[in-house]
Order: structure tokens, then C-alpha cells, then sequence
């Protein structure tokens, strides 16, 4: 699908570099492109995108968005195993305030109100781009950051992928276009055993029941119906069968859960000498199955959408964007817990963009509405400013998460007195490049008020969902990278340090937190390194990243490090074809992510890539 | 381990649940309005939310499934069954529950009751599930236990003493010692003296920060309360008499104030009678020959009889 003219400076930059991109593969000499640059999204939030090169693309084509979040941005994921439930960990936000993007719709679970990582296959998406801010415009639940989740559509390709514990991946795309239309296929196979060797107190023990599978396939159309009116369509599904390993301190364990996903949406766009109209139309429908022995849980949801953006240019100054989304939340009846629900939301946001010379200020304002609910107006205020090689970023913005349907409904425990979580961020941030390096500081601070927790309650012998908690999050992330081309060979290297100190505001006793006690599962510094070096046949990539120690529910999380190693091999017949070896956890380091659920040691794979470009 | 206390010749009145009609296999969770489950001169109450069908205090049961792990077999007892019989009550509760003493028993002595662990707790504690430790940990050596405290409520006031009952434990230095409840075992609660309510909490060394991680699950049968005196009854006091060690592997021991000479018997928890002899206090009794597990020890001397609870390893 084409990608809408909105998106602006970051697909324009792509067309002009992409023909050079495959031409270069046919030349003496390869020069390392970025794929895709920093850029504006509609809310105008600066974006990074989550891989910066063709290595990387190679390197995690077999792996999930959780997998690649992690190992290529440093990002704190909470996984509960290979292949497991995965999701992000924000500057100490949890993962139900992370929004999750796809064509600017949220696919994040109504019910838990959040999106498994792990169902993500990053090579389906790998335009994708990461905000740690959080921006009105975003929606309700990027209180805690946003992923927006982009395929690039042009690719004819075929690769395979095998490892050790059973691990076996194998996808293909094909893109097709005559005149006027476009289609692109993509299909995406993985399967693990996952029964690798953990050795808790020096005891050794194989992973048990903890086999995955997953099937994905994405069709997208895209037909140029006149000059002005173009229309896409893209279909998404998704099953995954996981089996639920025990944990340290369980003999064994039968559970096992299965996810279903249609996704399906209509994109007509209409470009007018001055303005735009996207519209889009999509519905999704989730399902998820879990079982344990004689406990069985079911829950299916529908989410249907109507959103519509205009976007205007007023003069060369100035512009502004309207947004209007209506969204209808079915919850089906296949749950005791949770009994049949509809609930129809309405959000609506409108951003003023003015740009004067190398300074550029974006004001913009959202309000949604939900019947039962009291939801604040979410202004926001960006401004930016080029100084030479220096980029300068002020955020300032109010943001807010509605209580999810579990919160609200579940059977017992859930409260329909809730009130949606809020609360003020600010971010700094400071850029400075050269032709060869470029560095970076941004400060955070976030406060989020009327946070909501599961816990026991005194009246009843179950848990209740109650706003109990204030969390002020705050931390400085700072990098270094350096890129050099030299006649033979290219290099890049990178370090990362985040420092993210997330405290509760208040002492609780259930759970037991004091006010200042950095929030469980958040480490307080996370580092990150990686080294790059490629010619005109072979690429390296060794990566780092190291997790401080943290506090889990009943026992303290000791800090980890995990490191990458990748070796390519290019060559060049009437097909390009990459022969590989990744290395995950080389140093074959034993760690825990959650407590109790062990991960993996040093897993080896071996595979190709035929590129039909 | 209980010691041997005063035994007060009085009438007394079981609580054993039987009257309640639970059909086979079959619970009894309060969703009726009942508030709660008569039985003898006890009355244990229930909290029913029909808005979340979910229950809290007391149920009775007569379910039998002692294998199916988790929340979703949250009504049976390990063993089963009753003490002896169909019908027992289970206890879930985040704080203490309540035993409500009724009639002639109110302001009297709670002779004793039945306890034995539900299903889903004792595989919890065995397996370990996804929220709860497996007893002992990854290697075996935690000491690990899980406690039942009984305390009672007089003239309004919660007292302090209490009456320890731990249905598993794995504080031993030898592993083999460590062990789980899985069978009804008595417990005595005499010591706690004149009664008007029972107070019963559980206690876990798998805490984490939202409290206990093991099933706040245990399970009650025959609760034996004293009626107040009988018109025909003479009260005899009884004098203390202690058995040791306890837990015994070959050999116990008679201790009183006074030196007597009386008839001894030794009975499984089945009732059964496995061991008898005459017996001089000071004197020992060889037990090598008992299958490991908890005995009662009778001893009677004239007109007087004292019993104890022992643990034969």
C-alpha cells in the first residue's frame, strides 16, 4: 500500500533512496544507507525507526517486535520466555500504557488493553518506528509511548532460517504492480521446541512444554483510482499456538494458550491541491484461548473504526490537522469473567503546525468520549529548532489511559468506578550530528497520576481494580553513534545509556511499596552497545545489552546482559542470496527476565535469504 | 505438636456436616443466601457476591477429586472425603475466618477438630502453579511452611493465644522429615479454653509484595464442642501428663506431675486401636513397630484419662 503523503519528509526520503538502494547492490563497491531516517508521524512527534540498515533487517527477520525492541533499542521488554508473552516497558510505564499503531489504528487488546509483542513478526513490519513520548494525538494509551507499525511493501523475497531447540522460520513477500495497482503478499512461518538446558542453583533442567508456533499472512492492495483518489485494503492474520512452560519453582506445567487475529482495513485517501482526506475503515477481531487442566478461558473481542483525518495547508507557515475517529469495542460472550459488552468511543483532535525557517512548533489538542467516563482535554506543545548541527526538542503534553475492559468488567474484581489514568510529561531533547557522528541526550520526566492496580481487597477475598497509585518517572537517555565509509570496508558503532528512575509516589501496603521505591520489573540503568562492520560481500554485527537489577513480585530480579553476534555472506547472482549466522546470547548467560520464567542460553541459527528484486 | 491437656467429662456435641444435603460429589457455596452452614452448635458463615458469583468464609463439601491442580478444584479435601464420613467444610479466606459457637456450646471449651488441606492447596505447595512456590524451592532445601493459627474470641476480645497447627512444613534439616498434610489429622484446642468463637487464619512463607502466594484454602470436620456441664456428669480434673519426644521414632515417654501407673492406648486416626499395655509414668512405650504417621495416646488411670497427639517419624 502506498504509504499516505502525510507521513511527508520519511517516505519521501525512502523513494528517493530506495532505487539507489538496489542499484547499489549490483555495484563494485556497497555503501551503508540508512532505510529509513527520523521523521514526523501525523502527531508530530519525532519517530526513530526501530532498524537504521539493511544488516539489521537481515539480522531480525526471523524475529518479533518484542525481540528486535530489545536487542537493537535497548528497550526494557518483560518476556516470559522465547516466543512468550513480550511487551515494553516505556521509562518505567507499563506495557498496557504503550499504544501499539497499525495504519494509525491501535491493535492493543481491549480487554487487557495491551499488545503482546510477540505476535508481531518484525519482518513483516520493519518501517516500524518507536516514540517514547508521550502525545495526545497518539490516542489514550501512548500515556507510556507508541509503536507505529509500517511494512514496507516492495519486496520480492524468500528466506529460511534454522537453530537449535527446534527453531525453524521460513517467510516469503512478493510484490506485484501493473500500472496502477500494487499488491503485496507476505507470509510469515515460526516454530520453536524451545526445550533448552537452564541451570538454576547449578541444578540443570530442560525447559519443558514450552513449544510455539506461529502462522502470519498479510495481503495489502493498493489501486490509483484517478489523480486525486487513491484506495488500499490490507488484510492481517495471525495464529499462535504457545505452550506455557512452568516456572523455577513449578514441577510441571499443561497450560497453553492460543491467539487468533483477523485485521482488515480500508484505506481511501484523497489528495486535493491543498489538503487531504484519509479515511480509514478497519475492523478487528482477536480471540484468545487459554488452558490449564480443568481451567479454561476464553475471550474474543471485535474492534470496528472509522477515522478520518483532513489536513490542510494553509500557507507555507502553516498547517492543520483534524482527526475524528469513531471505534465500537464488542466483547463476545465466551468468558464467565466477562459478560457480553458493546462500548462506542469518539475521539477527536485537531494540531496546529507552524514551521519558519528551521523552527518548527506544533500545538494540538484532543478530546475523547465515552459514555461513563470523565476524560480530560489533552492539549500538547512541541517545539523544535535546527541550530546548525544541533536539533533542539521541547515536549510538553497531557496524556491519560482509559481503565481497560478487564479493569472495568472482569468477574470479581473489576470496577466500573474507575478513573482514567493521567498525567503531564515534559521531554528535552538534545541532537547533534556531523557527517560521522551523532549524539544524543534527552531528558524525561513523566508524572502519571490515579494508577491503576490489581489487588487484594479488604472487604472481599478476591482482587479489585483500584486507582491507587501515583508513579513520577524520570531518567536521562543518552547515546553515541559513529559511521565511517572506507574504500574497502564500512563501520558503525553505537553506545547507549538510559538511566530511568520510576518511584511510587505513594507507600502502599499491598502491594508493598514505599513512596520513593523504584516500581517493580523497571531497571534502573540499561546500557547498550553495538559494533558494525561490512564490505562489499560480508557484514559483522556484534550487539550488547545489559539490564540492571530490579524487584519482581516476590523476589529481586539480578541485572543480565545478553550479546549478539551476526555474520553475513552476500552473494551476487542473477538473485541476491544471504547466507547467515546469528548467534543469540553467545556469552550463554543465564538470566530472568520475569522471576521464575528462565530464558534462553546461546541459541545458534543458520539461514538464507534469496532477494528477487 | 500438642501436648497433653485436662479432658473435662462433659456432654459433647460434633459438628460433622452430615445433615447438610450436598448432593454426590457436590458443593454447598452460600449461592442460595444462606449466609452461612449450621452444624452441632456451630455456625460458619458465608459471604455469597452474586454480582461476581463468588463466595468467601465457608463452603461445604463432598467433593472427591484429589487430582486436579488449580483454582477450578478449589472445593476438595487432599484425602478426598470427610473425616470418615462425606461431608466436611472448606475455609477460604484472605484474613481469618470465623467459627461462631452456638447454644450450649457458647462460652465452653472446643475439645478439638479435624484438619486437612484442600486439593488445590496441597498441590500447589507440591508442584508449585504459576503464582504459587513449589515447598522446599528448586533444589528442595527452603523452609518453606504453611500455618494454620487458631485463636479465640471471648467477651468481645481476640486472644492472643493460639493453637499452631502447620499443614505443611519444611523447616527439617533431613528432607525426608519434610512434609505436607494429606490426611485428616486432629488438632487439639483445649488450651484455648472457654470459647465463644474461633478465629482461623493461614500463614506462608511464599509471600510476595501482594501478600500470600500459596491457596488461602484448608478444610474442617468434626468439630467437637463441650455443651457446658451434664446434670448426671462429674467433672474430673485430670492431671497434665506430657509424651516425649514428639516426634518419636522408637521410643515415647510418659512425664506427669505425680508418679502414676495406669493402662495405655494407642489408636491411629482412623480410630483404631494399634498398640495397648499398662504403663508406670517415667516408664517408656516402644512405638518402633508404628507406621510413621500421627497417633493419638490414651492413658488412663482410675477414673482419669488423658489423651496426646503424637508424631511417629
Amino acid at each position: 500500500m502506498l504509504p499516505p503523503i502525510k507521513h511527508g519528509m520519511k517516505y519521501l526520503f525512502l523513494f528517493i533512496l530506495l532505487p539507489h538502494l538496489i542499484l547499489a547492490q549490483f555495484q563494485d563497491s556497497m555503501k551503508l544507507e540508512p532505510i529509513l531516517i527520523s521523521g514526523e508521524r501525523n502527531n508530530g512527534a519525532a519517530h526513530l525507526s526501530i532498524i537504521q540498515n539493511e544488516i539489521d533487517k537481515l539480522k531480525y527477520l526471523d524475529n518479533n517486535l518484542g525481540q528486535v525492541l530489545m536487542n537493537n533499542q535497548g528497550l526494557y521488554i518483560k518476556s516470559y520466555g522465547p516466543s512468550h508473552s513480550s511487551t515494553p516497558s516505556i521509562r518505567g510505564a507499563s506495557g498496557n500504557q504503550t499504544m501499539v499503531l497499525w495504519h494509525g489504528l491501535p491493535i492493543s487488546s481491549p480487554t487487557l488493553g495491551l499488545q503482546d509483542l510477540s505476535l508481531i513478526p518484525f519482518n513483516f513490519f520493519t518501517a516500524s518506528s518507536l516514540s517514547k513520548s508521550t502525545v495526545s494525538e497518539d490516542g489514550a494509551e501512548a500515556i507510556g509511548g507508541t509503536l507505529d507499525l509500517q511494512s514496507e511493501n516492495n519486496s520480492r523475497q524468500a528466506e529460511f532460517s534454522i537453530g537449535e531447540y527446534g527453531t525453524l522460520s521460513g517467510g516469503a513477500q512478493f510484490h506485484w504492480k501493473k500500472k496502477d495497482f500494487q499488491s503485496n503478499t507476505k507470509i510469515q512461518l515460526n516454530q520453536a521446541e524451545n526445550d533448552f538446558i537452564f541451570e538454576p542453583k547449578g541444578i540443570r533442567r530442560p525447559q519443558t512444554n514450552a513449544a510455539v508456533k506461529q502462522v502470519q499472512f498479510l495481503q495489502a492492495f493498493d489501486v490509483k483510482i484517478s489523480d486525486k483518489l487513491n484506495l488500499g485494503a490490507e488484510y492481517w492474520y495471525l495464529n499462535a499456538q504457545r505452550e506455557i512452560p512452568p516456572t523455577l519453582t513449578q514441577t510441571s506445567s499443561q497450560a497453553t494458550q492460543d491467539d487468533w487475529s483477523h485485521r482488515m482495513v480500508l484505506n481511501p485517501v484523497y489528495s486535493g491541491k491543498r489538503f487531504i482526506i484519509n479515511t480509514r475503515i478497519a475492523y478487528f477481531l482477536d480471540e484468545q484461548l487459554f488452558q490449564d487442566g480443568s481451567l479454561v478461558s476464553n475471550i474474543k473481542s471485535g474492534n470496528a473504526y472509522f477515522q478520518t483525518g483532513y489536513e490542510q495547508v494553509i500557507n507555507k507557515n502553516l498547517k492543520i490537522k483534524l482527526l475524528t475517529r469513531a471505534q465500537n469495542i464488542q466483547i463476545f460472550p465466551t468468558n464467565e469473567a466477562l459478560a457480553e459488552y458493546s462500548e462506542w468511543r469518539n475521539m477527536n483532535s485537531v494540531q496546529l503546525i507552524i514551521q519558519k525557517n528551521k523552527t518548527k512548533a506544533r500545538i494540538g489538542l484532543t478530546k475523547e468520549f465515552i459514555p461513563n467516563q470523565k476524560i480530560p482535554l489533552a492539549p500538547s506543545f512541541m517545539l523544535r529548532r535546527q541550530f546548525g548541527s544541533l536539533s533542539v526538542k521541547y515536549l510538553h503534553a497531557f496524556n491519560y489511559r482509559i481503565p481497560s475492559i478487564n479493569d472495568r468488567f472482569w468477574k470479581p474484581g473489576g470496577n466500573t468506578e474507575l478513573e482514567v489514568e493521567n498525567g503531564w510529561s515534559q521531554e528535552l531533547d538534545l541532537r547533534w550530528s556531523s557527517k560521522n557522528f551523532e549524539l544524543s541526550f534527552i531528558g524525561f520526566n513523566r508524572k502519571i497520576d490515579q494508577w491503576i492496580l490489581w489487588t487484594p481487597s479488604d472487604e472481599y477475598a478476591w482482587w479489585v481494580a483500584n486507582n491507587i497509585s501515583k508513579v513520577w518517572s524520570r531518567g536521562l537517555e543518552s547515546s553515541v553513534k559513529f559511521s565511517k565509509e572506507y574504500e574497502k570496508f564500512s563501520i558503525e558503532s553505537m553506545a547507549a545509556y538510559q538511566h530511568i528512575r520510576s518511584t511510587s509516589e505513594f507507600d502502599l501496603a499491598v502491594p508493598k511499596i514505599s513512596k520513593g521505591d523504584q516500581l517493580i520489573y523497571t531497571p534502573e540503568h540499561q546500557i547498550q552497545g553495538s559494533l558494525q562492520l561490512k564490505t562489499k560481500n560480508q557484514s559483522f554485527k556484534y550487539s550488547h545489552v545489559y539490564f540492571g537489577k530490579s524487584t519482581g513480585i516476590n523476589e529481586e530480579i539480578k541485572s543480565y546482559h545478553t550479546a549478539q553476534l551476526f555474520v553475513n555472506h552476500r552473494f551476487r547472482f542473477k538473485q541476491v542470496i544471504n547466507i547467515f549466522l546469528n548467534i543469540n546470547n553467545i556469552w550463554n548467560h543465564q538470566y530472568v527476565i520475569i522471576e521464575r520464567r528462565p530464558m534462553p542460553g546461546r541459541i545458534i541459527k543458520l539461514g538464507f535469504q534469496v532477494n528477487f528484486n | 505438636m500438642m501436648g497433653v491437656l485436662p479432658l473435662f467429662m462433659t456432654a459433647q456435641t460434633t459438628a460433622s456436616f452430615e445433615e447438610l444435603a450436598v448432593s454426590d460429589n457436590g458443593f454447598l457455596d452460600g449461592s442460595d443466601d444462606s449466609g452461612g452452614f449450621e452444624s452441632g452448635h456451630i455456625f460458619i458463615p458465608n459471604e455469597y457476591n452474586e454480582s461476581y458469583n463468588f463466595w468467601t468464609g465457608w463452603a461445604i463439601s463432598a467433593s472427591t477429586d484429589t487430582t486436579t491442580p488449580g483454582f477450578e478444584n478449589q472445593y476438595s479435601s487432599i484425602s478426598g472425603n470427610g473425616y470418615n464420613s462425606d461431608n466436611y467444610a472448606v475455609s477460604f479466606s484472605s484474613s481469618e475466618n470465623i467459627v461462631n459457637l452456638r447454644e450450649e456450646a457458647e462460652g465452653n471449651p472446643v475439645l478439638g477438630l479435624w484438619v486437612n488441606n484442600s486439593t488445590y492447596a496441597y498441590l500447589s505447595m507440591q508442584d508449585g502453579d504459576a503464582f504459587a512456590k513449589k515447598f522446599g524451592g528448586i533444589d528442595g532445601s527452603d523452609p518453606d511452611y504453611f500455618l494454620l493459627t487458631i485463636k479465640k474470641y471471648q467477651n468481645g476480645a481476640l486472644s492472643q493465644d493460639s493453637v499452631d497447627f502447620y499443614l505443611a512444613d519444611y523447616r527439617f534439616a533431613e528432607a525426608e522429615s519434610d512434609y505436607i498434610i494429606n490426611e485428616w489429622t486432629y488438632v487439639d484446642l483445649t488450651s484455648l479454653g472457654d470459647v465463644d468463637s474461633l478465629s482461623l487464619s493461614l500463614s506462608s512463607t511464599d509471600i510476595g509484595a501482594f501478600g500470600m502466594n500459596t491457596p488461602a484454602y484448608f478444610c474442617i470436620d468434626d468439630l467437637t464442642t463441650a455443651d457446658g456441664p451434664s446434670s448426671t456428669s462429674q467433672i474430673v480434673e485430670i492431671q497434665d501428663i506430657q509424651i516425649y519426644p514428639n516426634p518419636a521414632t522408637n521410643f515415647i515417654h510418659l512425664k506427669a506431675h505425680e508418679a502414676s501407673k495406669g493402662a495405655y492406648k494407642i489408636y491411629d486416626l482412623n480410630g483404631s486401636m494399634v498398640m495397648n499395655g499398662n504403663l508406670m509414668v517415667g516408664k517408656s512405650v516402644d512405638i518402633s513397630s508404628l507406621n510413621k504417621g500421627q497417633y493419638i495416646f490414651q492413658f488412663n488411670e482410675g477414673r482419669n484419662m488423658s489423651k496426646a497427639l503424637f508424631l511417629k517419624l
